[in-house]
């Protein structure tokens, strides 16, 4: 010990020497020149036996250097002034202390005499800090945790923690505990203190596992070779020389740390272990919510890009903020174009339907539901598409909507088959309707047939009688019975009657007749036909309504008689005929017109009617399609006579001016019969 | 119209009196023809039967018994008679087939004219007439080669 500058104890004021901070002063060697009494209870050592020691003795080995280095630098600067340090000492049961220094250097001429200063003991603020850090790190890593379950870089966490706090540990682990409905499987995964990994699924300590687990305490056995309550020895390898363990539950398993030395975990470390272990809990669960989420999303993303479906997310302004991608297989449209137009949807939609929509969405967008709509929309190569649209409004929590949600599905096919369905039942009522009719009329004619007959002869009969009375005045009576007058009379009412029978008996004879080939509904095969008695017949089935009204003008040309189903061709002359009668309103003029050209037959029927417009002219033909108001007509009848043409291989044509007129053209192939045959 | 010979007779059936009456009424204004109608196809077969008859006329659809069928009977009494039938349209093609298995001689399709009818008429009973007459020489060819059998027997008897 260096002579002359040596501090007693004694020499320190009384204040100092029952001073809670150890007060010091070291010689130029860092020797104990003296000390007050707080380092007794602060380090474990009785002050007798540290004066006259080295205090980088009783320092962590760490910190040794970097105090001599800083040392130096200020001996260098012949620095005076007071100088904060910070550094850990070695209590004497061999607990590292953390200490925050305040000292001084104190120079006699160019050399330093001594090193003087006050001491605070912070360990328990330096560990609660660590610890805090430890936790705050293995949580950090628990965010970063992914949906696999990894969870390794969690123990290198918890170990690096470890060792930061020196907590004597061998390994840590963690075991992981999976329940099925059955049974609980545990996978164990451990680091060792100087970075082995273990794994395991053994199933008898997972029994043990899953009952602490069960249990949710803190399970410490501080010496399984002193005591080993729960048989763990047969698992535990020989030369691992493990003594103490301790297994703190978490949401999904136990949070193991074990060490070499028996009991070597103090109330603090265990209380850390459980910050773990909560901290664990959380990712845990994050992981669990990760793995939800993924498979919720996975399973709507399914749902949303479905090939039968197409979802749309727009804002209550109609704004596109989702459009499913299938959108471009469907209409030809790609997302894309309509998240840059908002008005992209309004603008490929039919005009007709476009009000429906916008009405359906103003609904959505309001918050309510409306009911699903089917519109027509034309692809990006003009065709028409038919869509059935669902809307539900997505509210916040205050009901305010944000998002409308708009299923789309394309029913284009099924509207197809609905309208071919549709045409088939009406097809099928009317044949059955005209099969009904058609043995009315049979019947009715029928029983007209034998009066008129019975009439007919008996006029003839009279005509002679009458003729024969005639030649008898003629030849038997005098000169002035045949000059009567009264006899004359009678005899020319008598020939009056006649006249007025025989036409009666003619028209009733024709209609009869007309009414006999109309009815020929149960003819199945084609018959070679000639189409101008068709188109008289049916004329004549209209007369009621065409007589004193309506002008009939033939420009008839020269026809072959044609291969066909008569009584349905007849039907469409009927139908046409009526159609322009009904177009007149008063008088008028109907045109009917034939001629061969080429290889067609072309059967022409022009009123002089008011005309269609020309959006009407475009669905004249569909389905139940009508002008006359509910109940005056079906509509279905221009569309049977679109289809009885085409089963002939024909075409229908119309022509129409409003005001003017409307022209129905048939065109019938004449080869029918060699296509039919 | 031709001249008549003797009154013929010609039975004429239909359900409907008013076809009786405009049938008659015309051959009787027109012909000589002994007329005879009824309503019941029974009560004609039964005048069939007992009296002589050159000609039948019968409607094609009766409730009592279909003309077909009245007509078989007919043909069945007197073979020689010739018998036509009255259709309506619908039963044209029914009414042909018959006459090809009951052996008709014609159809009359209503409404009918009464040239036609009369034209019909008139060539069945000429074919009547002519059957009666072939029939009346083979009876007298008949009789005669007996006659000669028996002429020729006793020439035999008599060289014998």
């Amino acid at each position: 010990m260096p002579g002359g500058n040596a501090m007693e104890p004694s020499d320190l004021p009384p204040i100092l020497e029952n001073a809670p901070d150890i007060v010091y002063a070291l010689d130029a060697e860092g020797i104990f020149l003296s000390l007050n009494l707080a380092v007794e209870p602060v380090l474990g050592y009785r002050r007798e036996e540290l004066l006259g020691l080295s205090v980088f003795d009783y320092m962590h080995p760490d910190d040794v250097g970097p105090l001599r280095t800083s040392m130096e630098e200020s001996v260098r600067a012949r620095d005076t002034g007071m100088r904060l340090v910070y550094l850990r000492m070695l209590h004497k049961s061999g607990s590292v202390r953390y200490f925050e220094i305040n000292r001084r250097l104190v120079f006699a001429e160019d050399n330093i005499v001594r090193s003087e200063g006050i001491a605070r003991d912070i360990t328990e603020q330096k560990l609660e800090d660590l610890h805090r850090q430890v936790v705050q790190n293995v949580r950090e890593e628990v965010w970063e945790m992914g949906g696999d379950g990894d969870y390794d870089h969690l123990l290198l966490a918890i170990r690096d923690g470890l060792q930061a706090l020196d907590i004597p540990f061998e390994n840590c682990g963690i075991n992981v505990v999976e329940r099925s409905e059955r049974n609980a499987v545990t996978h164990s995964r451990t680091l060792t203190r100087d970075g082995g990994w273990l794994t395991s699924d053994t199933a008898k300590a997972g029994d043990l596992i899953n009952e602490w687990w069960r249990l949710g305490e803190v399970v410490y056995r501080p010496d399984v070779e002193e005591e080993d309550r729960y048989g763990e020895m047969a698992y535990i390898q020989r030369r691992s020389r493990i003594r103490a363990i301790v297994d703190v539950p978490f949401s999904h398993g136990t949070l193991a740390v074990s060490s070499t030395i028996a009991g070597a975990f103090g109330a603090g470390d265990i209380a850390l272990f459980s910050d773990l272990a909560s901290v664990l809990s959380e990712g845990f669960h994050r992981i669990g919510d990760l793995r939800s989420l993924a498979l919720s999303e996975e399973r709507y993303r399914t749902l949303v890009e479905t090939p039968d479906f197409i979802v749309m997310l727009l804002d209550p302004n109609g704004v596109y903020q989702y459009v499913s991608p299938q959108v471009k297989q469907w209409i030809g449209y790609a997302p894309e174009e309509f998240y840059a137009d908002p008005q992209k949807g309004q603008e490929i939609v039919h005009p007709e339907d476009v009000d429906k929509v916008s009405a359906a969405f103003a609904q959505a967008a309001a918050g309510k539901t409306p009911k699903s709509i089917e519109f027509r929309w034309n692809n990006s190569e003009g065709k028409e598409c038919w869509a059935s649209e669902s809307l539900f409004p997505i509210a916040d929590a205050e009901g305010q909507v944000h998002t409308v949600q708009v299923v789309l599905q394309d029913i284009t096919e099924k509207m197809r088959v609905l309208d071919e369905l549709q045409r088939a039942q009406v097809q099928l009522v009317q044949s059955e309707k005209m099969a009904a009719l058609g043995n009315l009329v049979s019947g009715i004619a029928h029983e007209i047939n034998t009066p008129v007959g019975a009439i007919h002869s008996m006029h003839n009969t009279l005509v002679r009688a009458v003729e024969k009375l005639k030649d008898v005045l003629e030849s038997d009576f005098s000169e002035d019975v045949r000059a009567n007058q009264e006899l004359q009379r009678i005899l020319k009412i008598i020939e009056e009657s006649n006249r007025v029978i025989e036409n009666g008996t003619k028209r009733v004879t024709t209609i009869v007749r007309s009414l006999r080939n109309f009815a020929r509904m149960d003819e199945v095969e084609m018959r070679e036909v000639d189409l101008h008695e068709g188109l008289e017949d049916s004329l004549m089935l209209i007369f009621h309504d065409i007589k004193n009204r309506i002008d009939i003008v033939r420009e008839l040309g020269p026809l072959p008689r044609i291969c066909c189903y008569p009584s349905r061709l007849n039907q469409v002359f009927l139908n046409i005929l009526n159609n322009a009668q009904q177009a007149i309103e008063g008088r008028g003029t109907i045109t009917i017109r034939t001629r061969l050209q080429g290889e067609c037959v072309v059967v022409e029927v022009a009123d002089s009617g008011a005309g269609i417009s020309e959006g009407n002219l475009l669905r004249i033909f569909d389905p139940g399609f009508t002008t006359k108001g509910v109940g005056v007509g079906t509509g279905l009848w221009l569309s049977i006579c679109y289809q009885i043409v085409e089963e002939h291989k024909g075409h229908i044509e119309v022509e129409s001016q409003l005001g003017k007129g409307t022209t129905f053209r048939i065109s019938l192939p004449v080869d029918m019969c060699k296509v039919g045959a | 119209m031709a001249e008549q010979q003797s009154s013929e007779t010609i039975v004429i059936v239909d359900d409907e009196e008013m076809v009786l009456t405009s049938l008659s009424s015309f051959l009787m204004l027109e012909t000589d023809y002994e007329i005879r109608t009824f309503l019941s196809p029974g009560e004609a077969l039964s005048y069939v039967e007992k009296e002589t008859v050159n000609l039948v006329i019968s409607d094609y659809l009766m409730p009592e018994m279909d003309g077909i069928s009245f007509l078989a009977k007919v043909r069945d009494l007197k073979p020689e008679v010739p018998r036509i039938i009255l259709t309506g349209y619908a039963d044209k093609e029914n009414a042909i087939k018959a006459i090809n298995e009951v052996g008709l001689y014609q159809y009359i399709e209503k409404p009918w004219d009464n040239d036609d009818l009369y034209l019909i008429i008139r060539n069945g009973l000429e074919k009547q007439r002519l059957m009666r007459g072939l029939e009346q020489k083979i009876q007298e060819i008949n009789k005669a080669y007996s006659e000669l059998q028996n002429i020729q027997q006793e020439i035999l008897k008599t060289f014998a």
